[in-house]
């Protein structure tokens, strides 16, 4: 986790952003540079709708952090005002230390967004689609025609630069519309689903792609409702709902920490006759007993892999034999349903900071509206 | 050049519907020169006829008519082309949802109208350039000063442009391209039609032909009847051009004073018809950009600061 410093002046137009110092990161020590992204207190209301209540955040630079939440969470506004095409009502949104609305021309340079819904320009073909992003984002002319073949080669356009833009299937319109938001080499990209509607195949190529930006150092804020996928590409994750952050970290930090450090587990008897036994040398070894059937036993061990070895081994050395144990984990969509089912019941749980990832803590909204 | 311009011109000027509609509409002007002729010719041949004249000597008329008749239809083409042209640009930006992208490039919110604004001129203004030879054939005929000609011409332009502004005023403001559309040319119609019914109207309940006359400023024929010195019906060897009534209405209050070719104040009446229109089109311009303009902080003096007794991020992150 990053520590929310005092905020340095703005460095201006940084060059490319370095990837974090992991060790660092990993055992929670300070980053000295300002986040890539930095929230705090923001809220912003539409009419009557909060669609964000109040959120803090830091991103770390060169990270790829998962924003997940239901729809109507605010992860799209929250996108917006980091790229500065959203005022908030009140709070502070920094682009490595630069205010997007009092310097737009900063973060505009620094940030490339790619929205969930984006039309495109009929009667342009795709090199041409990206030239003119290039100019209106004032990259070089001589510069342009490299750049957009090149980006072209990363999204695998590069056969498809004639051709019509309307022509293009939707994966490809995704893939092009990263491409959009790369014409300009920014060190922060923020993606809101761009996953949506593509088949399989082109998620994974999309997966791809942002592991390679991630590799060349980008910091990547991307929003999904694909939760696993997230899981799976990104470094940590923040789950957004009712316009706040309800909890953020790494994956399994958040897994361990917010189920309790709980881990289900099943074991299956070789001798039914020996169940009896087994629930009483589990018991006696601190394990709670949630279900027990004829030769199988459900247990809850505090804990995670550790824990459950060592029961295993207590259990073996009680004389309990063990024909089979499965461990049961809730997975990211069961953790994404409990956060928000807690949030919508009740005040969210406490939990013990993860080890690294994006910082996030969201005061409830004041008037306990919800968009 | 601005990058909206390139793009526009890319997009639209290479499909085979703006070819199409160029052909057609120098079909159109074409037809209507050649009719304009024929009636012209044959209504002054049976004038010197009952007058026993040459039918030569009637030509410099036939040539006034025509230049008239071929610059208000280019003026009426142009103001059906250009909102047509300019009333989707931002609606429809917004419709399909590019207009974001654009605003978070590093064109500031006039550039992006600008490029437009341009884009429907440069469209307006092939439209004139190939109308050029059939206004030219016009002039062959005498009766019509260059003067008159070029600055007829740069009043169609001119009111091309304005009418794009003011497309694009609409276009910003409103729900949908065909909304913007229909506004738009809700707008025309009030500014031909409107203007001259408003006239007539204050003229019969004030009985005062100067104020009557305040509204036609607004009036686009207007500004091209004064900047191609239309004059009014002299008598019996002369033919009225469309552009004879608004000039007629112009001089409601100069009766005395009129007649075939009569130079009439041109100047003034021509800078008036055509300031108030830039000034709606500028105004319209304003809308525009302010429009595109990116929402600013509703509540200031909270953006932008620190916030008091917020939790940091090294607090617990699920709270």
């Amino acid at each position: 986790m990053t520590a929310a410093a005092p905020l340095p002046p703005p460095p201006g137009a940084p060059g490319r952003t370095a990837v974090p110092d992991t060790a660092a990161a990993a055992t929670g020590t300070a980053v000295a540079d300002p986040p890539a992204i930095h929230l705090r207190g923001v809220t912003k209301r539409f009419g009557p709708t909060q669609a964000v209540a109040g959120i803090d955040l830091d991103v770390p630079a060169g990270s790829l952090v998962g924003l997940i939440g239901p729809n109507g969470a605010g992860k799209t506004t929250t996108m917006k005002s980091i790229a500065g095409l959203l005022a908030p009502d009140t709070g502070v949104v920094q682009v490595f230390g630069n205010d997007p609305i009092r310097q737009p021309g900063v973060v505009r340079r620094l940030v490339g967004w790619m929205p969930d819904f984006f039309g495109v320009y009929g009667g342009l073909s795709v090199h041409e689609y990206l030239d003119f992003f290039a100019a209106a984002y004032k990259v070089p002319k001589g510069e342009r025609a490299q750049r957009v073949d090149d980006l072209l080669e990363l999204v695998r356009l590069t056969d498809k630069r004639r051709t019509d833009v309307e022509g293009l299937s939707r994966g490809m319109q995704q893939r092009l519309g990263l491409a959009r938001a790369l014409v300009h080499d920014p060190a922060v990209l923020l993606l809101d689903e761009p996953a949506s509607g593509l088949d399989p195949r082109a998620r994974i190529e999309l997966r791809e792609i942002l592991r390679a930006l991630h590799g060349d150092g980008k910091t990547v804020l991307i929003s999904s409702h694909i939760l696993t996928e997230l899981a799976q590409m990104c470094d940590s994750v923040v789950i957004m709902d009712s316009g706040g952050v309800v909890a953020s970290g790494r994956t399994a930090d958040l897994e361990a920490s917010l189920f309790g450090g709980h881990t289900g587990v099943r074991i299956r008897l070789p001798d039914p006759t020996g169940t009896d036994a087994a629930v009483e040398a589990a018991r006696t070894l601190g394990a709670a007993v949630e279900h027990v059937q004829p030769g199988v036993v459900y247990l809850r061990v505090v804990g995670a892999d550790a824990e459950v070895a060592a029961l295993v081994r207590s259990l073996i050395g009680a004389g309990v034999d063990i024909a089979e144990l499965t461990q049961k984990r809730q997975d990211l969509e069961e953790l994404f349903m409990s956060l928000t089912n807690q949030r919508t019941a009740a005040p969210p749980p406490a939990a013990p900071p993860p080890a690294a990832g994006p910082a996030a803590t969201t005061p409830p909204p004041a008037d306990g509206s919800q968009s | 050049m601005n990058p909206v311009l390139r793009r526009e011109l890319l997009r639209r000027w290479r499909r085979p519907r703006a070819t199409l509609v160029l052909v057609l509409f120098l079909l159109a002007l074409s037809l209507v020169t050649w009719g304009l002729h024929e009636i012209g010719r044959r209504v002054l041949e049976g004038q010197a006829q009952w007058i026993g004249a040459d039918a030569a000597f009637l030509r410099p008329q036939l040539g006034r008519f025509m230049v008239e008749s071929v610059l208000a239809t280019l003026l009426g083409l142009v103001l059906v082309a250009a909102p047509g042209f300019a009333a989707g640009q931002i609606a429809g930006e917004r419709e399909r949802g590019s207009l974001p992208l654009l605003q978070a490039t590093l064109m500031t919110p006039g550039q992006i109208v600008l490029g437009k604004l341009w884009a429907s001129t440069a469209w307006v203004g092939l439209l004139v350039v190939a109308s050029l030879p059939l206004v030219t054939i016009s002039t062959v005929f005498g009766g019509v000063e260059p003067l008159d000609v070029v600055l007829g011409l740069a009043v169609v332009l001119l009111m091309g442009l304005c009418v794009g502004a003011m497309a694009l005023g609409i276009s910003s403001v409103a729900k949908g391209t065909t909304s913007a559309v229909v506004m738009t040319y809700a707008l025309v119609l009030l500014l031909i039609l409107g203007t001259g019914f408003v006239a007539i109207l204050i003229g019969l309940v004030q009985g005062s032909p100067e104020s009557a006359i305040i509204p036609l400023y607004a009036n686009p024929f207007t500004a091209l009847a004064g900047a191609v010195n239309t004059g009014e019906v002299g008598g019996i060897l002369s033919l009225p051009s469309p552009l004879t009534p608004f000039a007629y209405l112009l001089r409601a209050g100069d009766f005395d004073n009129v007649g075939f070719g009569v130079d009439f104040d041109r100047t003034w009446h021509w800078l008036r018809g055509v300031g108030l229109l830039v000034a709606f089109a500028a105004l319209a311009f304003l809308v525009a950009v302010r429009k595109v303009r990116l929402t600013r902080p509703t509540v200031s003096g909270t953006v932008g600061r620190e916030p008091e007794g917020v939790p940091t991020a090294a607090g617990p992150p699920g709270g």
